[in-house]
Formats: C-alpha cells, sequence, structure tokens
C-alpha cells in the first residue's frame, strides 16, 4: 500500500510539473489506481485506504488546480474532508462545466464513517467522471455514474453566493442526508443539499430573493434622491413620487428653455469677453443667487480645474488676479458694444435697449 | 458629429491605466459627477457655446430647438456611460419630446379591482408594473429596460436633470443680469457727460 502510495505521489508530482492535457491524462491513470483499489473489498481497507488517500486527496484536489481550465469550488484541502458533497471533476479541458453541482454520494455501501467517507467520495467521484468524460469503464462506475448524472441540475446555481450557502447548510444536514442514502443504499442515490436554515431552498427562490435585493438597494438610492421620499414607504408610492419629480425637472427644464429663447437675443460676440464679464459679475455683488455662483468657479478655485477650463475655452483672461469696479465696467461695456454693433431683429431685448441709449442720447 | 463620440471615448477607456487617470475615470462613471462643480463647469461652457452656434447658424431661437439643444450637450457630457444619454444622441428627433400616441391600458386590467389580490410579493403587481411603465416613458431610450437597469438610469437621469436645470438657471440668470445691468450702467455714464 505505501508502495503504491509513494507511486502515486511521485506520479501526481510528475502531473503537477507537466500541466495541461498531459496532466489530465496522467490524472486519469492516477485514479485507476484508485479505482483498483476501492473495488478491493471495503472495509479492512477503509482505514487504510482513507490514510492513504488522506494525501492524494490534496494532491488530487492540487492536481486539478493545476491545469488552470479546471474550475473548482473548494481551494484548500480541509474543506475537502469537511465538505460532504462531492465534486465533479472535468478531465479535459473541452468538457469543463462551468456550474458545481452538488450531490451527496452515496457510497458502495461500506463505510459508515464519515471522514473516511467524503475522501474516498471525492475520489471515487473524479474518478467516475474523469473516466465517464474519456472513456467508458466496466460496471463498476456504472453503479457511480448514475449517481452524479445531470438530474442534479435542480440543486445547481449559477451564482456563488448561494453555492456557498449551500456548502454552510450542508454541513449541518449531509449527516442525516448520507444515513438516508446508505440506508436506501442502491436505490435513491442523491440527496438535495438545502440553503441556509430557514430559508426557501430553491434555486429560483434564491434568485429572486437577490434579484428582490438588488431592486431594493436602487429604490433605496432613488428615494434619497428625490426629496420627500424617505418618509414614504411602499414601492407603488415612491415610484409614484419619483415619477412626478422626473416630470417636474423635465417641465422645468422646458420653462427654462423657454425662457432663455426670449432672454437670449441675437448676439454675436466674443465668447472670451463673455466669459469674463461672466467671471465679473460675481465678483460684484452679494445679490447674486448660489446658483450663479457655480458658474464663477474658475474665479474661486486655483487648481487643476481652472487649468483645464483654460485650456480647452481660451481662459487667458482670467488669470487677470484682481476684478475692480471699473474693469468690470469696462468689460459690461465689450458685449454692450456688440449689443449695439448687432441691431438686428426687432423683438430682441438689445435692440430695445439700443433703442433706449439711442433715445437718451 | 455625434459619431465621432463613443469612438474617443473607448480609446480613453483602454490607454488610461495611471491611478489618477483611473480616479478621473471612476469619477466620471458614477452618478456624483453630475453634482461636481466640474461637471457643471463643462456643461454650462458646452451649453454655451452651442447657443452661440445656434445663434449665428439660425435666426429663429425656438424654445423647442434650444430645449433639444440643451438635452443634446447634456448626452454629450454623459460621455455615452448611460443609455438615455446615447438614446438622445442617437434620434435627436424623437428621444425625450415623443409625441407619438400610446395606447390605453385595455379594460381588462379592472378586473383586477374587484378581487382583492392575496400574494403580494410572488411577483411585481401590476400596480407597480404600471407605474414602472409610466417611468419607462419617461426616461429616453429606456422603452424596454427590466426593471433593475431602468431603476439605475432613472437615477442618474434624474441627477443629470437636476444639474441640467442649475446650470440653465445660471445662464439665464447671468444673460438677463448681464443685459439688465449693462445698458444701466452705460447710461449712467453716459447720463453724466
Amino acid at each position: 500500500m505505501e508502495s503504491n502510495a509513494g507511486t502515486t505521489e511521485t506520479r501526481s508530482n510528475v502531473t503537477v510539473s507537466d500541466g495541461g492535457e498531459v496532466a489530465a491524462f496522467e490524472s486519469l491513470q492516477f485514479t485507476e489506481e484508485i479505482h483498483r483499489l476501492i473495488s478491493a473489498p471495503a472495509t479492512d481497507n477503509a482505514s487504510s485506504f482513507t490514510a492513504l488517500l488522506g494525501l492524494p486527496a490534496t494532491q488530487v484536489v492540487e492536481l486539478l488546480h493545476s491545469p488552470e481550465s479546471v474550475k473548482l469550488i473548494v481551494a484548500s484541502a480541509p474543506n475537502v474532508e469537511d465538505f460532504k458533497g462531492s465534486f465533479h471533476f472535468p478531465s479535459n479541458t473541452g468538457l469543463i462545466q462551468k456550474d458545481a453541482r452538488f450531490s451527496v454520494f452515496s457510497g458502495e455501501g461500506n463505510n459508515k464513517n464519515e471522514k473516511s467517507n467524503s475522501p474516498e467520495m471525492t475520489s471515487k467521484n473524479s474518478s467516475a467522471n474523469l473516466e465517464k468524460a474519456v472513456k467508458s469503464e466496466p460496471a463498476e462506475t456504472a453503479s457511480s455514474l448514475p449517481l452524479v448524472s445531470d438530474p442534479t441540475v435542480e440543486n445547481r446555481n449559477i451564482k456563488r453566493k448561494d453555492r456557498e450557502k449551500k456548502v454552510k447548510g450542508s454541513t449541518k444536514k449531509s449527516k442525516t442526508a448520507t444515513n438516508e442514502s446508505l440506508e436506501d443504499a442502491e436505490k435513491l442515490p442523491y440527496v438535495h443539499v438545502r440553503a441556509r436554515r430557514g430559508q426557501a431552498t430553491d434555486s429560483h427562490s434564491l434568485a429572486e430573493r437577490a434579484r428582490r435585493e438588488k431592486i431594493n438597494a436602487r429604490m433605496k438610492l432613488l428615494q434619497e434622491l428625490v426629496p420627500g421620499c424617505n418618509k414614504i414607504s411602499g414601492t407603488a408610492l415612491v415610484l409614484d413620487e419619483i415619477i412626478n419629480h422626473v416630470q417636474s425637472l423635465q417641465r422645468q427644464v422646458e420653462f427654462l428653455s423657454m425662457r432663455l429663447a426670449t432672454v437670449n437675443p441675437r448676439i454675436d460676440f466674443n465668447l472670451d469677453s463673455l466669459f469674463t464679464s461672466e467671471s465679473g459679475s460675481t465678483m460684484d455683488g452679494g445679490n447674486f443667487p448660489s446658483l450663479v455662483t457655480p458658474l464663477m468657479w474658475p474665479d474661486v478655485q486655483v487648481n487643476g480645474y481652472r487649468q483645464q477650463f483654460q485650456h480647452q475655452w481660451h481662459f487667458d483672461t482670467l488669470k487677470q488676479p484682481i476684478w475692480g469696479r471699473e474693469e468690470v465696467c469696462n468689460n459690461y461695456v465689450t458685449p454692450e458694444n456688440s449689443l449695439l454693433s448687432y441691431d438686428s431683429s426687432a423683438n430682441s431685448a438689445a435692440t430695445l435697449h439700443a433703442n433706449q441709449l439711442k433715445m437718451e442720447l | 458629429m455625434p459619431n465621432l463620440e463613443p469612438s474617443p471615448v473607448f480609446k480613453r477607456r483602454k490607454t488610461e491605466g495611471d491611478p489618477v487617470s483611473v480616479h478621473r475615470i471612476q469619477s466620471n462613471q458614477t452618478m456624483k459627477r453630475w453634482t461636481t462643480k466640474r461637471e457643471h463647469q463643462i456643461y454650462s461652457s458646452k451649453l454655451f457655446q452651442a447657443l452661440c452656434r445656434s445663434r449665428r447658424t439660425s435666426s429663429s431661437t425656438s424654445a423647442k430647438e434650444l430645449h433639444q439643444t440643451a438635452d443634446r450637450v447634456l448626452a454629450i457630457t454623459a460621455k455615452g456611460t448611460t443609455r438615455w444619454s446615447r438614446a438622445i444622441l442617437a434620434a435627436p428627433l424623437t428621444a425625450g419630446t415623443n409625441m407619438k400616441k400610446h395606447k390605453r391600458a385595455k379594460v381588462t386590467v379592472h378586473t383586477r379591482l374587484r378581487k382583492p389580490v392575496v400574494n403580494r410579493e410572488k411577483r411585481k403587481l401590476p400596480v407597480v408594473e404600471r407605474k414602472l411603465k409610466a417611468l419607462r416613458r419617461l426616461v429616453p431610450g429606456c422603452r424596454k429596460l427590466s426593471c433593475n437597469n431602468l431603476l439605475e438610469e432613472t437615477s442618474d437621469y434624474i441627477v443629470a436633470l437636476e444639474m441640467q436645470v442649475r446650470a440653465m438657471t445660471a445662464i439665464t440668470e447671468f444673460l438677463s443680469r448681464g443685459e439688465a445691468q449693462a445698458p444701466t450702467d452705460r447710461l449712467g455714464s453716459i447720463g453724466n457727460m
């Protein structure tokens, strides 16, 4: 047995160094050996077999880690022992299954010991799967094959967290599960692994719960955005508020655009001058509404924002540090001049002003 | 013009890897960018430029045209990260101000009111569904979006709209103020002659 253990170890070492498909093939042979060991009478071998498998189990895990194409859920060896479910290890890259399926493997009916059960089960399953993947095997595996068949799809969950939940749950409940399965022997092979305690167990409800939580999170965000929504409870009313808010915002924009259209006369002026006058006007008075001041940030902030702004919109004029009253007046003159010069439509406010000025003069 | 927008954005995403630029990207992708002063500056100056340009090209200053311009500039400032912005840019003639007549809800819906609905949490009730439908109509480009994504788009849309309102108010204020003040100054200076 120990010589066998030695050979298996060396072989697994070889496979680790090789990697890739070679590793898969080597692992096949490795599992063949295990299978021969399995087929031997069980009880006597149980203790020694587990001892034998104590190491190879971890190495199996490592083995199948090394070809990176294989996707495993349990990362470390201790989990292998604790975990009562069994893995399906796809051997070839072409046959990789993205979702892991869990099922409790009812042993060959020989081993009652849990600890011995798990590594044996994992190795058995790995062997079963690998053989199933590549070549057909004699009837010894035939009993194991249907045990890990596809109808376990019901337990399959695409989301990882759900799988983890099942891992936690399975430790509690798999004891009873294995006992039941052992009683049934070769009849009912697998028992579904349950989710967390006190929660619905279907993959459907799990998925729905995750979805609902996502939606609730988004609704909370929206509630914070929309003023006055924090007090309201209930999705429908909150949605009402959201709809009202969006409608009011859109109406505001429409109203503002109308106002802008009337206020804004047909002017063709220098952008630089206008921006300077913009900045100048803020320096002016404290009477400005707070909404206007956001426009004047390039003046207030002396940091990278300003430089970027300058680069984009020719803000050399902003470099003038002090804005006195006279300078403001001067800057106001330039748009005013342009207003006077472009005396276009009768409807424009500029022409009205221009007319007033002319009248004054 | 809008066709040029997406490709430079994607190129930028691929090449930028330094921490500073990563931060900029991250701050550019979240909802909170609409609350920053920088975005406000960018938007208001872009809007201003667009207004001047449209002034020069067309003589009429219709509110609708201005509204569309403002919406498009807002969508451009979004840099193609959200669905509603892409929808506004892709179909400027229809998105946002769609005047299509919508079919009325069928009468069969009212039968629900007679029977009290027992299970509340099984699925999104038709009540909530109808509200979601209304929301889909409001947010541009979200007609066939799932509930989840719709809520996300709505939140970004709301913040963007708020910024748009702030910027437009500031511009109108400035312009009206500028016109109101400048002539008076001029008047004052002229009157003193």
